[in-house]
């Protein structure tokens, strides 16, 4: 019998909605406590938004504020699980090369750089001369970048199944092909009961990871999560020889993210990988259908992969006589203010949230999931629970503490 | 070169074909078997599905790398040239 | 417009075999302007294949199965546009319910007339005289996409000389070539026998052709053949070449393993039992220098899953059909299908097919009346349901097995272009993976330059046995967003 195929257990000491990369980290954070832990999934494990990103852990992509906190942590965390692991999930300690196409671009882009660097990040400006030595093959005439040493990639199913095989060999883990269906509440002499598909499973804690799914596994619990499911396109090229050293973008990426409207927004992103293809986005809309709500589903849209192709050729000329062999779509869990949910939910005992991390959730997963443990345990943890707080969504809209204007 | 048939290299050996052939066809008549390798573990490969759709046939022609042997034709004067492929797995 | 323009027309047909050669006929019959568009140099599919070293050549040039001249008219038809050496990248349904079709050319574009290569890559199409269009509009779509080889894995399939029963077939037809002197066909299903036949009969030496279905397997369904004459006489004539060439034909037997340094120059023939498991002790080797392998058809469905039609999966096979309804129309409207991409049934049926998707089309677009449709396709129709017995008949008579599974060793490529490992399936599956996608992500299976076209089914089937879930709720490879690799700036629209 595959894992897949796993009976339901009746109890657990927590269970966790989403196998994908934080529900993974979280997993094997609640079972490093002594929990038995059981994920559940209603496809395979990491196929929702973990099978369909880059596999990025950045930090240049974080403003100083409760963002970046988080992701430092993150990284110090990565750092420490890859020195043991890194191979098995292609952890590589690439680096990061943000590109400023002209002055007013590159003026902005330093003084965001030296924010970051007083707030812990590592970060180099680079004039024209420097860019060109950091990526001899981008256009000329680009006005300078800023070079980010602690950004990183992984392969994000991989590092997924390794935070499983961690969480397994730590104690009592089960995971198995299930849909969360309803959550019976907690009652004077017993624990929150999950109700699913295949049967209930009472845990005392409930964790909803259901990346883009997440609002709507907290409507079915009982509970309001405004989570939104934001469309992202990648081209993948054939295998080429590594061409491209960094994971290199345009400045204007971190704007693309911070924006609310529904407009499309491009912004070039371009790396090679461990296997010899370039992986090229970047796009942000929130048009095509989530799979698996019975929407059809929406292929990538030409429009969109036209206009990626025409920024990652104008970053680097080559390109554009090297073939795409593919594209696919994800879709990232956002919030509104643009920070991730971790926490308890304010209305329904028992359940907790850890989502809401748009793009960064393969980065941010492994201190979501060790911040959790701590919220859960009540106790210190290494960053600031509040800004993450589900609880923050409940108050009046004039409140705008923990949200970031880009 | 004009007439019943076209010369051609492969990897800088000199060879010719009848008009009108496929690079694959060429080669295969010529008695080369593969003229590609693979990414990981550098095997041979050579035509396996003959129409297009498995890319096992790549082969490198003068400026052009990677394109499909079973399915160009080939040209007087063609550098034909095994297409080693790039990158790696691991 | 009385003949399509450069961009625009009626009806895009996808396929220039004998179904869309068929189905381009009917709608220009009718009155519409169609653009035919079809990947290779010219019109015929796998099935009708020219000869490409000139007419004129000697006796011995392969010449069998060119284009039947009642089909060879749709090149010359003033309503239909031949776009030859083009490819279909994207495809999408647009608001005003045209569809918008993105169009690339050949690996290495044509030169010019005058003899100079064209630009940068971005010439297209094997119009003569120039480039063509790069983005067609169309209000009805037929798609007549065919079919692939479905191939099964040994250990050293992998190995040059080792190459599916369509690939020697279409070499000898086309160019005269032989990828081998010294050969064995082995597999599954009617193809076989042809392939062998027209070997044989070009003095390769075919030590044996090998089905791997058990002949009292056969034999159950022999009577039913007994309702098509005429395929009975087309077999019979294959039948009498290998005789007359002393071709032994091994039913219940397949080549389970080849072997060699650089090429393949042996390969273990093993006798099957009723589940195409080798039997112990049946295994011999025979010195060879080629193996050609065929285990039947896979419709080639990546076009009709862009543009959202539906389809069905085979029950047994790793393989699934675009869903059409009596008239040819699927599931999306002003997209109709035929030919082996609806369901595996050979070149007869497939033009018929094709002659009502044109019909059905033209109805569509109002070029032909409901009951002149009717009157005029009554016939057509009529003769389908025949041609879909028989596609059962052969269904039956060739039943896909479980025991191929056993061939594969740990080491054997199944993923041929990323070089992923059978024992890497198992191991995606026992960490969790249940699906073909999360396989696809863990293995790298699929996502090399052929995008899943011969491993998809393989491991769609790995994937159903090891994770114990039936065939059609395990995903499979046949969604692929960019159809055909395709250069960034012809994606960019600069091309």
């Amino acid at each position: 019998m595959t894992a897949a195929d796993a009976a339901l257990p009746a109890t657990a000491d927590a269970v966790i909605i989403g196998a994908g990369m934080v529900g993974a980290a979280t997993a094997a954070a609640l079972a490093a406590t002594g929990r038995r832990v059981c994920v559940i999934d209603r496809s395979g494990p990491f196929g929702g938004t973990t099978g369909a990103g880059e596999g990025n852990i950045l930090v240049s992509d974080h403003l100083p504020g409760p963002d970046l906190s988080l992701a430092l942590r993150s990284l110090t965390l990565w750092r420490e699980f890859a020195a043991e692991h890194g191979a098995q999930f292609e952890f590589e300690a690439k680096g990061g090369v943000v590109v400023a196409h002209d002055q007013d671009q590159l003026a902005g882009l330093l003084d965001q750089a030296g924010r970051q660097r007083a707030a812990g990040v590592e970060v180099t400006g680079l004039d024209q001369a420097g860019l060109a030595e950091a990526e001899p093959d981008l256009a000329p005439g680009l006005a300078g970048g800023a070079f980010y040493p602690q950004d990183c990639q992984v392969q994000p199913m991989r590092a997924a199944v390794a935070h499983l095989a961690l969480a397994r060999r730590h104690g009592g883990l089960s995971v198995a092909r299930a849909e969360a269906t309803g959550l019976e509440p907690v009652t004077r002499n017993a624990p929150p009961r999950l109700v699913t598909d295949r049967g209930r499973i009472a845990a005392p804690v409930v964790v909803n990871a259901a990346g883009p799914w997440s609002g709507e596994v907290a409507r079915r619990l009982g509970s309001d999560l405004p989570v939104r499911p934001r469309r992202g396109h990648i081209l993948v090229t054939e295998p080429l020889p590594r061409v491209i050293g960094h994971k290199v973008y345009e400045c204007d990426y971190v704007a693309a993210v911070g924006r609310d409207d529904d407009v499309l927004a491009c912004s070039a992103v371009v790396e090679s990988t461990a296997s010899g293809t370039v992986l090229i986005g970047s796009s942000r809309d929130f048009g095509g259908a989530l799979p698996g709500t019975g929407a059809r589903a929406a292929p990538p849209d030409a429009g969109v992969l036209s206009a990626m192709a025409r920024r990652a050729i104008a970053l680097f000329p080559f390109l554009h006589r090297v073939r795409a062999i593919r594209a696919y779509t994800g879709y990232r869990p956002a919030c509104r203010d643009h920070l991730p949910v971790i926490g308890p939910d304010p209305l329904v005992a028992g359940l907790y949230h850890a989502s809401g991390h748009e793009g960064a959730g393969i980065g941010l997963a492994p201190a979501t999931a060790e911040l959790l443990a701590g919220i859960i345990d009540g106790t210190a943890t290494a960053v600031d629970p509040e800004p993450f707080s589900p609880a923050r969504f409940a108050v009046p809209p004039a409140r705008t503490a923990g949200r970031h204007d880009r | 070169m004009t007439g019943d048939r076209v010369r051609f290299s492969f990897d800088g050996r000199p060879m010719d074909a009848p008009r009108g052939m496929t690079i694959g066809g060429a080669l295969l008549a010529g008695g080369v078997r593969s003229w590609r390798l693979t990414r990981s573990g550098g095997r041979p490969r050579g035509v396996f599905c003959g129409i297009g759709a498995c890319f096992d046939c790549l082969v490198d022609v003068g400026g052009d790398h990677a394109v499909r042997a079973c399915l160009i034709p080939l040209r007087d004067g063609d550098e034909v040239r095994t297409c080693a492929s790039p990158g790696r797995r691991e | 417009m009385s003949t399509p323009s450069r961009s625009e027309s009626d009806i895009a047909v996808v396929g220039a075999g004998p179904a869309g050669l068929a189905a381009a006929l009917a709608a220009a019959g009718f009155g519409c302007t169609v653009t035919l568009i079809d990947s290779g140099p010219a019109i015929g599919g796998q099935i009708y294949r020219q000869n490409l070293l000139g007419a004129d050549r000697g006796a011995g040039a392969p010449g069998a199965g060119a284009v039947p001249p009642r089909l060879r008219r749709a090149a010359r038809h003033r309503r239909i546009r031949h776009l030859a050496a083009t490819s279909v990248w994207h495809a999408e349904q647009e608001p005003d319910g045209w569809f918008r079709l993105r169009l690339a050319g050949p690996d290495r574009p044509e030169p010019e007339p005058d003899g100079e290569a064209g630009g940068t890559g971005t010439a297209l199409g094997g119009q003569a005289g120039g480039a063509g269009p790069a983005v067609l509009r169309a209000r009805a779509v037929v798609l007549a996409t065919g079919a692939a080889e479905l191939v099964l894995p040994f250990p050293g399939w992998d190995l040059p000389g080792v190459t599916t029963a369509g690939a020697a077939q279409a070499l000898l037809k086309s160019q005269g070539v032989t990828v081998g002197q010294r050969v064995l066909v082995s597999g599954s299903g009617p193809l076989l026998f042809p392939v062998a036949a027209g070997l044989a009969e070009a003095g390769v030496r075919v030590v044996a052709v090998l089905e791997a279905t058990a002949a009292r397997v056969g034999a159950r369904h022999a009577v039913r053949f007994a309702a098509y004459p005429g395929k009975l006489r087309e077999a019979a004539g294959y039948a009498a070449t290998l005789v007359r060439h002393r071709v032994p034909v091994r039913a219940g037997h397949a080549v389970v393993a080849c072997r060699g340094a650089g090429r393949v120059e042996r390969a273990t023939i093993a006798r099957l039992d009723r589940d195409w498991r080798p039997v112990p002790g049946s295994r011999r080797e025979e010195a060879v220098d080629a193996v050609h392998v065929s285990f039947g058809f896979s419709p080639a469905l990546d076009l009709a899953r862009l543009l959202g039609c539906a389809d069905a999966q085979h029950p047994i096979r790793p393989t699934a059909a675009v869903r059409c309804d009596a008239d040819l129309a699927t599931s999306v409207a002003g997209v109709f299908a035929a030919g082996e991409v609806t369901g595996v049934g050979g070149a007869q049926a497939a033009e018929l097919k094709g002659y009502l998707a044109g019909a059905s089309a033209a109805r569509y677009l109002g070029r032909l009346h409901p009951v002149a449709y009717t009157a005029r396709t009554r016939t057509l129709r009529s003769r389908l349901g025949p041609a879909r017995r028989f596609a059962a008949l052969l269904d039956d008579a060739y039943p896909l097995r479980p025991g191929w599974l056993d061939w594969p060793e740990p080491d054997t490529i199944a993923c041929r272009c990323e070089e992923t490992r059978w024992a890497e399936i198992g191991q995606a599956v026992a960490a969790g993976a249940a699906d073909v996608r999360s396989v696809k992500g863990l293995t790298r299976c699929g996502m090399g330059y052929c995008q899943g076209r011969i491993c998809g089914p393989i491991v769609q089937y790995a994937v159903a046995a090891a994770a114990g879930r039936p065939l059609g709720e395990v995903g499979d490879l046949h969604s692929r967003p960019v159809l055909t690799p395709v250069p960034l700036d012809v994606i960019a629209g600069e091309g």
